[in-house]
Formats: structure tokens, C-alpha cells, sequence
């Protein structure tokens, strides 16, 4: 007799779009199944159901959160998100701009890798964390300044060194064949090296937008009126746990869909790249 | 007939390279004289080590000479340049232009000014994009690769990304073509066909080659000029020498009674076991 070796799991096999699709929805449904039991067990066994709101209550949080204000005539959650998100892009421009710029200068030129290679990596040394303080006094302890700066010290150093060390990566062959073809050496950072490394350097900054968002909230939870760290400190503040997972499920929203964001972005700037599965 | 001496294409006095390693130097060569002039087919080979790879990059100018001057046209060579072109074993092409944009790569960067170029950009590019294309694949008409034009280079196969990366050198018409064993990865039927590519190249485009390889047959094949590099047998350490240099019949087939015969002295001459000596055994080591 022989085996059916139909359903054998082989390891890097391809899978049809539409199972990818159906097995990320029973994903999500069975992490909302698990916690509904949870919900249950919890409340069945005695527990407050204020410190376990089931999917329900969660989405009644939801409504509460989004109702509008009677004193100021806003929605607080929409505005929360609106700051929160103006300050993480002023966070992510401000840093992407200094640390492409350094990180090209430092991939290109020997002399300015040689030179601000080891006080960049010191600088990332630091965990940014440790900085709030010193940005509140600086920077002040109201408006957004502080947070922009956490942000930017935070990911800068880091995607710095990174891009430095994708731009020096680049094949020394293809660098000396743009100059045989009578490339000026603008030439080929412009045309050479810079569009090879756009993938790996999107690839980057996607992976850079975690540890923003990190320093965001925190600089948030010390001090803010605003925002979406503003939002859970105060639900804590009131014990709505109900509301806390509410901001903390969009975060998660929010958080994917900037993922996704690049990816099209990677796929837009640098259709090549997409298609290409290895050197 | 008294004729004003045209500057070589390629003139070598007294060249010497050594690197750096572990306690010295190591010496690749000291004091070799090459000289191109013409529409010649230059095959360089030699034993793995011998510095062939070492003289090309020197000539490209990606490499400065230890001792010596190289002169292109009467001119040093001190950086690469469109004068000479060059196809690598791997990594010629730029992964993010299709095979026609990487053709197009030098046409593109040689005829206009850069702030003119910002300036009418959109004007620039219908003007000169159609030329710099039609030029393009003609190009690649000529290497037989005009069907896969708009392919990016990770999705042809390695015998197709060489065509790519030849047609992307001849297009600027350099005064000389260098290639660093361009098809040393690939398979034989594949190399095969490569070979009468760049011979049909050599006489349709007259562009000089300077072709190096570790394989004999190919060089014997390909070339009309036979350049080996070879190191005293017994004095390692002091670098290899031009031991042949001399001019051989182009696609001469295999099996006849002369390329035999040449096949053997080169051989003998050109890939001999070196005698172990004491001298042998510092480079070795210091090699490690």
C-alpha cells in the first residue's frame, strides 16, 4: 500500500493566492477566538468584566472613543491620531533626510566613513530612551519639539550605519563599468549606486518605523495632551481597559498599514527589485 | 613610405605590480612592456595567479602600477574612462536597468551637460531618448538579444546577460575592449556560441580586444595575437614575464596540426609546474 503523499508538507513550496488569503483571515479568527475563551473563562470563573472586555465591548469602546466631544466639538481619538501621526512623519522625514545624507556620504567617500563611523556607532549605542530628559530640558517640555527630536535620534544612527553599509556593498564591478562608460563620479552615485541600493534602503526605513513608533509613545506617556500615548495614559488613568485595547489595536492597524505603505512604495520606485530572487 | 607614427592604442613600459601581504610584498610582475596597436585581437592567458587579471585592471585604470607608465593614445592612464571599455565575469550590468537601459547607460551620460539636461528635460528626452534607443538596439540586434530587450538582468540567463554587458561596451565604441574571463560561468555550448559572438564583434565593429582567460583553447580560438604570462619557474618571487607573444591565426580549428603544436608549447612553456625552491616556499607562505 502506498502512502498518499499528496498532503506531504514540502518545505518552500509555492501556495495559491487564494489560500494565502483564507489562512490570514483564519489567523486573525483564531487569535479572536482565543481570546473570546479567554474573555469567557475569565468572567465564569469570577473576574471583573471590566478587565476583560470581550470583542463586544471592545467594539462599543470603539464607538465611545469615536463620539464626538460636547465641549470642543471633535472627535479626541481621530485627533489623537492625527498628532500622533503629524509628529511620527516630522519624526521619520527629519531622520530619513539626515541619515540617507549621512549614510550615502559615509558608503561613498572613505574619508567620511572613516571619520564619523565610530561616533555614529557610539551615538546608536545610546538607548534613545535615555534622552527624554535631556530633550525636555532642551527642546522644552511642552509642544512637539522633544518628541520630533527622540524620534530622530532614536532611528537615525542606526539607518545611517545601515545604509552605509548597503552603499559600500554595492559590486566594486558595476561602480568601475558605469565609469568605463564615462560616468562622472556624480554620476554614479546618482545613476550607479544610489537607484541599486532604493530597495534595500525602503527595506530600511520600513524597519525603522517600529522603533519610531516606540519613542513616540513613550515621549507621549511623559508628557503630552494630545496623541495616541496621551489616550492610553489617560484610559489608565480611569481603568478602561476596554479603551486601552482599542488604542492598542489600532496602533496595530495603523502600524500595518505603513507597512504596507512601503512595500507598494518599494514596488513602485523599484519594480526590478520586486521579481528578483537572488544575486 | 614615411608615415606619422599613430600613437599605440595601449603602450606598457616597464610595468610592476605588488601587493601587500602578510610580512612584505608580494611582487605579481616587474618590468613588463606591452604595446597595442591596431584592430587586434589580443588573448591573455596564463596559470591562475600569474597577474593577467592584475595587467587588466591596470590597463582599465581601476588599479594604479606599483613602477611603469601606461599610455592610451599618448595619454596616462590614471582612472577608468569611456576610452576603454570593460566586461566582467559577473556584475556588469546595473540590476535596475532593463537590458535596453543598460545599453543606453553610456549614450545617456555622454552627450549632454548636466544643468542643460535638468533644465529641457522633457524636451531632451523626446529628442534624444528615440535616437539613443534606436542606437541601442541595433546594438543589441548585433548580439542577438534584440528579443529580450525589455527584460531586467536577473531574468536572463548568464550566456544573455554577457551579450548584455558586451553590447553595453561597444556601444561607446571604445579605442579598446578589455574582458576579464567573461565566460568563464558559463557552459561550454554557451561559451561556445559567446565566442564566435565576440569574434564577429571584433571584425564587424574594429574594435581592438584585449580578452583575458585561464583557458587555452579559448584564448587559441578567439584571438589573433597570443600574449601568455608565466612565472619563472625558478624565481617565483620576482613576478611573471611575458614568456609568448606572438601572432596567431584567428578560429584556427582545434584539431589542426599547427594549433596542436602551439597548444604544446604553450604548455610547456607558458603552464609549467614551478620547481619548488626555498624562494617558492617564502611566497607561499607568506601568501597564507
Amino acid at each position: 500500500m502506498t502512502r498518499d503523499r499528496r498532503f506531504r508538507a514540502i518545505i518552500g513550496s509555492p501556495i495559491a493566492p487564494a489560500s494565502r488569503v483564507l489562512l490570514g483571515v483564519i489567523g486573525v479568527a483564531l487569535v479572536l477566538a482565543v481570546y473570546e475563551y479567554y474573555v469567557h473563562a475569565h468572567v465564569q470563573g469570577g473576574g471583573n468584566p471590566r478587565f476583560s472586555p470581550g470583542c463586544g465591548q471592545l467594539w462599543t469602546a470603539f464607538g465611545e472613543l469615536t463620539d464626538v466631544d460636547p465641549r470642543t466639538g471633535a472627535v479626541p481619538f481621530w485627533s489623537d491620531t492625527r498628532v500622533s501621526l503629524g509628529i511620527l512623519a516630522k519624526g521619520l522625514g527629519l531622520g530619513i533626510a539626515l541619515s540617507t545624507a549621512l549614510g550615502l556620504a559615509m558608503g561613498v567617500l572613505s574619508t567620511i566613513h572613516a571619520m564619523c563611523s565610530p561616533v555614529v556607532t557610539a551615538i546608536a549605542k545610546i538607548p534613545p530612551t535615555a534622552m527624554i530628559a535631556l530633550f525636555m530640558v532642551v527642546f522644552g517640555v511642552t509642544g512637539d519639539t522633544f518628541k520630533v527630536a527622540l524620534i530622530v535620534f532614536g532611528i537615525s544612527p542606526t539607518l545611517a550605519i545601515g545604509i552605509g553599509l548597503v552603499a559600500r556593498a554595492v559590486p566594486k564591478n558595476t561602480i568601475v563599468k558605469a565609469y568605463s562608460l564615462g560616468a562622472s563620479t556624480l554620476d554614479v552615485v546618482v545613476k550607479a549606486i544610489i537607484p541599486q541600493i532604493i530597495p534595500q534602503v525602503i527595506e530600511m526605513i520600513r524597519l525603522a518605523v517600529g522603533p519610531a513608533w516606540i519613542y513616540l509613545i513613550a515621549a507621549e506617556y511623559i508628557n503630552s495632551s494630545e496623541g495616541i500615548g496621551h489616550g492610553i495614559v489617560l484610559s489608565q488613568r480611569m481603568v478602561r481597559i476596554d479603551h486601552i485595547l482599542v488604542y492598542v489595536i489600532w496602533l496595530a492597524v495603523l502600524g500595518t498599514v505603513i507597512d504596507f505603505g512601503f512595500h507598494l512604495v518599494s514596488r513602485l520606485v523599484a519594480p526590478w527589485s520586486s521579481t528578483r530572487k537572488d544575486d | 613610405m614615411t608615415k606619422v607614427a599613430e600613437l599605440p592604442i595601449l603602450e606598457c613600459r616597464r610595468i610592476g605590480q605588488r601587493y601587500r601581504v602578510r610580512g612584505g610584498h608580494q611582487v605579481i610582475f616587474d618590468g613588463l612592456d606591452v604595446t597595442i596597436a591596431g584592430h587586434q585581437f589580443i588573448s591573455l592567458v596564463g596559470a591562475s595567479g600569474c597577474g593577467k587579471s592584475t595587467l587588466l585592471r591596470l590597463v582599465l585604470g581601476s588599479e594604479r602600477p606599483w613602477k611603469g607608465t601606461l599610455r592610451s593614445n599618448g595619454e596616462p592612464i590614471t582612472h577608468p574612462d569611456r576610452t576603454r571599455g570593460i566586461v566582467f565575469q559577473k556584475y556588469s550590468l546595473f540590476p535596475h536597468r532593463t537590458v535596453l537601459e543598460n545599453v543606453m547607460f553610456g549614450l545617456e551620460l555622454s552627450t549632454t551637460y548636466l544643468v542643460q539636461k535638468w533644465l529641457t528635460w522633457p524636451w531632451y528626452r523626446s529628442r534624444h531618448h528615440r535616437r539613443f534607443r534606436d542606437e541601442a538596439m541595433a546594438q543589441l540586434r548585433q548580439v542577438k538579444l534584440d528579443d529580450h530587450a525589455d527584460k531586467y538582468p536577473h531574468q536572463l540567463s548568464g550566456g544573455m546577460q554577457q551579450r548584455a554587458a558586451i553590447a553595453q561596451a561597444l556601444i561607446m565604441k571604445p579605442r579598446i575592449l578589455l574582458m576579464d574571463e567573461p565566460f568563464g560561468a558559463l557552459d561550454a555550448d554557451t561559451r561556445e556560441s559567446l565566442q564566435r559572438a565576440i569574434v564577429r564583434a571584433f571584425h564587424d565593429q574594429q574594435t581592438t580586444v584585449l580578452f583575458v582567460t585561464h583557458d587555452l583553447e579559448e584564448a587559441l580560438y578567439v584571438g589573433n595575437r597570443l600574449l601568455v604570462l608565466a612565472k619563472d619557474p625558478a624565481r617565483p618571487a620576482a613576478g611573471s614575464r611575458i614568456v609568448i607573444d606572438q601572432e596567431i591565426a584567428q578560429s584556427a580549428p582545434l584539431q589542426a596540426k599547427e594549433t596542436q603544436e602551439l597548444l604544446a608549447h604553450v604548455r610547456r612553456v607558458g603552464f609549467a609546474a614551478p620547481t619548488s625552491g626555498p624562494e617558492l616556499d617564502a611566497v607561499d607562505q607568506a601568501w597564507l
